[in-house]
C-alpha cells in the first residue's frame, strides 16, 4: 500500500479509530498495530509476509540467547549467526544475481566464459529496512546497550511498524521499543502536527517529486537526444525528486507515527541548505548514516584514529552506503564519489565545521554562505547522476555530454507550474528550515482562518498540480 | 480525542459539502447534447432490440470504427454497438451490459489496448459523469478499484460543474459535428466522421506500464456467466494505427499471449487489425469509412467462423 494511493487514505483513519478505541488495553493494542501493519505490508504482497515473520522471529530470539550466553564466544556466536542468516536473505534476494554477474564479466575480461546463474526473485519491499532494524536491535544487546523484551507483540511492532516498515526511518530500539512497551497518550497537539507533516509529505510527493519525474525519465531515458544544458537541468530536477520523493514519504511516516502517538527518527533536516558535503551527510537520510556512523564506522575506529584509518573508514562507511541502495555499480560508484568529496575535510580536520542551522535568525544567507550552500548542491547533484543512470556507462555518457559545446544551448522548456512549485517550494523550506517541516512555521504566527486556507490551498493544489503517479524511489531498496 | 474528532471533521465538512453541491447541480446546457450522454440510447437498444442479438463491447475503436449495417446484412443478426470511450473501462461496461443479456445473445469483445494495461479498466474521467449525471444510483454496483478511480475523478468532474459560467453559455458544445449524441446510428456507431479526411493522429507511444492480470480473470468469469445464459463470447481486437502497433509490438504480443493462454475464445488475430495511419481518423483506434469497412468486413470473417 503506498502512502499516495487512496487506499491508504481509507486504512489510515480506520487503524487510527480503532486504535485508540482501544487505548485502555496495551497488549491488544499493540496486536491490533500489528496485524494492521502486517494487512499495510500484504497489500503488496502477502507472499514476503512469511519471509517478514521469519526475520522479526529470527532476531528476537537471537537477542534473547546473545543475552542468555554465559561467556564472551557464546555471545559472539549466536549474534554471527543472526548477522549471517539477516545478510544472508538480503544477499540472496538483493545481491546474488548482482554477485554471479560481476564474477561472471571480471572472468570473461580474462578470456574465461561462465554462464552466470541468476535467480528470477522480487526483491521484497522493505527488505533492506527491515534487516537493518533486527540488526540494530541483536547488536544493541550483545554491546549491552539495551535488554532483551520478552513481548514477541512489541518487538513485532517494533519491526513492522507500518508507518516505517517498507522505507524507513531506520529506527533503533533503545529509541522506538520504549515507546511501544509504554500507554500512549492522546495528544491533540502531536496529532494536528502529524497531519500537517503527512500534508506537507504529500506535497514533496505528489506536487514536486512525481511532476519533476516525468522531465527525469524523459531526460535520463533518452540522454544523448539532449544538449548539456539539458542534461544539467535533468541532473538538478533529479535531485529535486529524490528528495521530493524520499523526504516526502519520511514525513509521511512520521506523521503517520504521531497519529499513534509514536515518534520516529527524524529521517531529513532540509540537507540542500548544506555548507559541505559533511553537513549534507548529517542532514540527509540521517537514520541510514548514524545507523552506519554507530554499527560500522565506530566499531571501525571512528574519527578517535589516525587519519589514514579515518579516511579508510570514511570511504568503506559510503561504499556501503552505495551498496545498501542496491546490487548494481552505479550505486557503489555514487558511494565512492561522496567518499572522496569528504576526503579534503577529513584531510583538513574540517568535517564538523557546521551543526548549526544555516543563517540562524536571518532571512537571507551571508554570500559565503549561499556559494557554500550552492557547490555542495552542484556536487551533490552530480553524484546523483551515477545513482540515477541504469549503468557506469551511461552515467559518463550523461556527465560528459554535459561538458560538452552543447553546454552553452538552450535547454528544453520546463512546464512553467512546475518552475513556479518548485520556486514555492524551496522558499517554504528555506524559512522553515528551523522547524521539522515548513508548515510549523504558521502554527504560532497565523490565525486560524490563515492555516486552515493554507492547508485547502495545498490539498487543492495536490490535486490540481499532480504530477503523474510514481511509485516511491527508496521502495526498490 | 473529542476535540481533534471534532476539528477534523470541520475541516473536512467544508470540502465534502462543496463537492456534494457540485455533484447535485443540473447538467449545463447543450450538456445533454454531448458525445457521452448517446449511452442512453445504447442502453435502450440493447433493452429494446430482438433476437438473434450480436452485442459489441469494448470502447471508441467500435463506436468510431464499425458499420454494424454491413454486418446485419452479411450474418442476419442485430448488431448492438455500446461502444463509447475506452476511459470507462471494461469493469465497467460489463457491468452495463449483463442485466440486458438474453438466452443466445453473441457478445464480442474488442477493448482497446490501453485497458489491458495498469488499471485502466477500471475506469476513468467519464465515470462520474455516467455516474452521477447520465445513469444516477448505480453505485451499489461498483468494485473496490472502481470506487477508487471513480473518487479519483470526482474533484475534477466536481470542479468542472462549478464553472457556473457554463449554465449561461447558449451551447456548452462546440460547432463541431462529431462527438455529438446525434452523431450516432440507429445501430451505435458514430457516422457523422465517417467521410471527414484523416487528421493524422499522433501514434501511441506505449499503451501502457503494467500488464493487469485482472483482465484476464473478468473476462473469464463475464465467459463463465454467459454461458449460463447460453450465450456466447468472443474475443476481437480494435483497429491499430501501424505506427502505433510498431512502437508496441512487444507489449502486444505479451497481452495477445495471456489471452491465448486463458483459453477465452478468441476469434481474430490482432496483427490482422492493425491498418494503416492514413485510414485513421483522429486517433490510433478511429478509423475513416474506408478504414471503417475493411474493419468490418474483417470483423465478418472472423465471426463467420463461429457463427452458424
Amino acid at each position: 500500500m503506498l502512502f499516495n494511493s487512496f487506499s491508504y487514505l481509507i486504512f489510515l483513519p480506520i487503524v487510527f479509530i480503532i486504535y485508540w478505541a482501544i487505548n485502555n488495553n496495551l497488549k491488544l493494542q499493540n496486536l491490533f498495530l500489528l496485524f494492521a501493519s502486517y494487512f499495510f505490508y500484504a497489500f503488496w504482497d502477502y507472499r514476503f509476509l512469511f519471509l517478514l515473520v521469519f526475520s522479526t522471529f529470527l532476531d528476537f530470539i537471537s537477542g534473547k540467547l546473545i543475552f542468555r550466553s554465559k561467556n564472551q564466544i557464546e555471545k559472539k556466536s549466536w549474534l554471527l549467526i543472526s548477522v549471517i542468516i539477516n545478510l544472508g536473505f538480503l544477499g540472496v534476494f538483493k545481491y546474488f544475481n548482482f554477485f554471479t554477474e560481476s564474477f561472471s564479466e571480471l572472468f570473461s575480461n580474462f578470456g574465461i566464459k561462465i554462464n552466470p546463474f541468476t535467480l528470477k526473485l522480487i526483491l521484497p519491499v522493505g527488505i533492506s529496512f527491515y534487516t537493518f532494524h533486527g540488526l540494530s536491535y541483536v547488536i544493541d544487546i550483545y554491546k549491552n546497550r539495551f535488554k532483551p523484551i520478552n513481548d514477541f507483540v512489541s518487538y513485532s511492532v517494533f519491526v513492522c511498524f507500518f508507518p516505517l516498515l517498507v522505507a524507513g526511518p531506520i529506527e533503533r530500539a533503545t529509541h522506538l521499543l520504549p515507546q511501544i512497551s509504554t500507554k500512549r497518550v492522546i495528544d491533540y497537539n502531536s496529532f494536528v502536527d502529524g497531519l500537517r507533516q503527512i500534508l506537507w509529505g504529500l506535497v514533496k510527493k505528489i506536487i514536486i517529486a512525481d511532476s519533476c519525474a516525468s522531465y527525469v525519465n524523459m531526460i535520463f531515458g533518452n540522454y544523448s537526444y539532449y544538449n548539456g544544458s539539458s542534461l544539467f537541468l535533468g541532473a538538478i530536477l533529479f535531485a529535486i525528486q529524490i528528495y521530493g520523493d524520499f523526504s516526502g514519504y519520511s514525513d509521511i511516516a512520521l506523521g503517520s507515527a504521531k497519529l499513534f502517538g509514536i515518534n520516529l527518527l527524524r529521517n531529513f533536516s532540509y540537507p540542500y541548505f548544506s555548507r559541505d558535503i559533511a553537513e549534507f551527510w548529517r542532514k540527509w537520510h540521517m537514520s541510514l548514516s548514524s545507523w552506519f556512523r554507530d554499527y560500522v564506522y565506530i566499531p571501525l575506529g571512528g574519527s578517535k584514529s589516525e587519519l589514514i584509518i579515518k579516511i579508510r573508514n570514511t570511504f568503506i562507511i559510503f561504499l556501503l552506503s552505495g551498496f545498501w541502495h542496491g546490487a548494481n555499480w552505479t550505486f557503489i560508484f555514487w558511494g565512492l564519489i561522496n567518499a572522496i568529496y569528504f576526503l579534503p575535510l577529513l584531510l583538513l580536520n574540517k568535517n564538523r565545521s557546521y551543526s548549526d542551522i544555516v543563517a540562524t535568525g536571518r532571512v537571507f544567507p551571508t554570500f559565503k554562505e549561499f556559494f557554500q550552500i550552492l557547490s555542495t548542491f552542484v556536487l551533490t547533484t552530480f553524484a546523483w547522476i551515477f545513482f540515477r543512470s541504469n549503468n557506469i556507462h551511461s552515467a559518463f555518457e550523461y556527465i560528459s555530454k554535459i561538458f560538452s559545446n552543447t553546454f552553452f544551448e538552450k535547454p528544453i522548456n520546463i512546464d512553467l507550474k512546475l518552475s513556479i512549485a518548485i520556486f514555492i517550494f524551496l522558499v517554504l523550506e528555506w524559512f522553515g528550515r528551523e522547524h521539522i517541516h515548513p508548515l510549523q512555521i504558521f502554527v504560532k504566527r497565523s490565525p486560524k482562518f490563515i492555516r486552515w486556507s493554507i492547508y485547502y490551498i495545498l490539498i487543492l493544489g495536490l490535486y490540481l498540480f499532480r504530477g503523474t503517479e510514481q511509485t516511491f524511489i527508496y521502495f526498490s531498496f | 480525542m473529542k476535540k481533534f474528532i471534532i476539528h477534523f471533521f470541520i475541516f473536512i465538512l467544508f470540502p465534502i459539502i462543496v463537492l456534494l453541491v457540485a455533484i447535485s447541480l443540473p447538467p449545463f446546457s447543450g450538456e445533454r447534447n454531448t458525445f457521452l450522454y448517446s449511452k442512453i440510447e445504447k442502453d435502450s437498444l440493447l433493452k429494446i432490440t430482438k433476437e438473434q442479438r450480436l452485442i459489441l463491447i469494448g470502447g471508441s475503436n467500435l463506436a468510431l470504427g464499425l458499420n454494424s449495417q454491413m454486418i446485419k446484412d452479411s450474418l442476419n443478426i442485430n448488431p448492438i454497438n455500446t461502444g463509447l470511450d475506452c476511459n470507462i473501462g471494461l469493469s465497467y461496461m460489463i457491468k452495463n451490459t449483463i442485466p440486458y443479456i438474453k438466452r443466445n445473445d453473441v457478445v464480442v469483445i474488442s477493448l482497446e489496448y490501453e485497458q489491458f494495461y495498469d488499471k485502466n479498466m477500471y475506469g476513468g474521467y467519464p465515470n462520474p459523469i455516467i455516474e452521477f449525471s447520465i445513469s444516477k444510483g448505480n453505485l451499489s454496483r461498483l468494485d473496490y478499484n472502481q470506487f477508487i478511480n471513480l473518487m479519483k475523478q470526482t474533484p475534477s468532474f466536481c470542479f468542472s460543474k462549478l464553472k457556473i459560467w457554463n449554465y449561461f453559455k447558449d451551447s456548452y458544445e462546440d460547432k463541431s459535428i462529431n462527438y455529438k449524441r446525434n452523431s450516432f446510428n440507429n445501430y451505435g456507431d458514430h457516422v457523422t466522421h465517417w467521410y471527414s479526411p484523416s487528421l493524422k493522429p499522433v501514434s501511441t507511444k506505449s499503451i501502457g506500464k503494467d500488464f493487469n492480470p485482472d483482465i484476464i480473470s473478468t473476462l473469464m468469469q463475464f465467459n463463465n456467466f454467459l454461458k449460463t445464459k447460453n450465450s456466447k463470447l468472443f474475443i476481437s481486437f480494435p483497429p491499430f494505427q501501424k505506427s502505433s502497433f510498431d512502437n508496441n509490438r512487444i507489449k502486444l504480443r505479451y497481452l495477445y499471449t495471456q489471452i491465448e493462454k486463458s483459453n477465452l475464445p478468441i476469434i481474430s488475430y490482432y496483427e490482422n487489425y492493425v491498418m494503416p495511419d492514413s485510414l485513421m481518423f483522429d486517433s490510433p483506434y478511429h478509423l475513416i469509412k474506408n478504414g471503417v469497412d475493411i474493419r468490418t468486413n474483417k470483423l465478418i470473417i472472423d465471426l463467420k467462423k463461429v457463427i452458424k
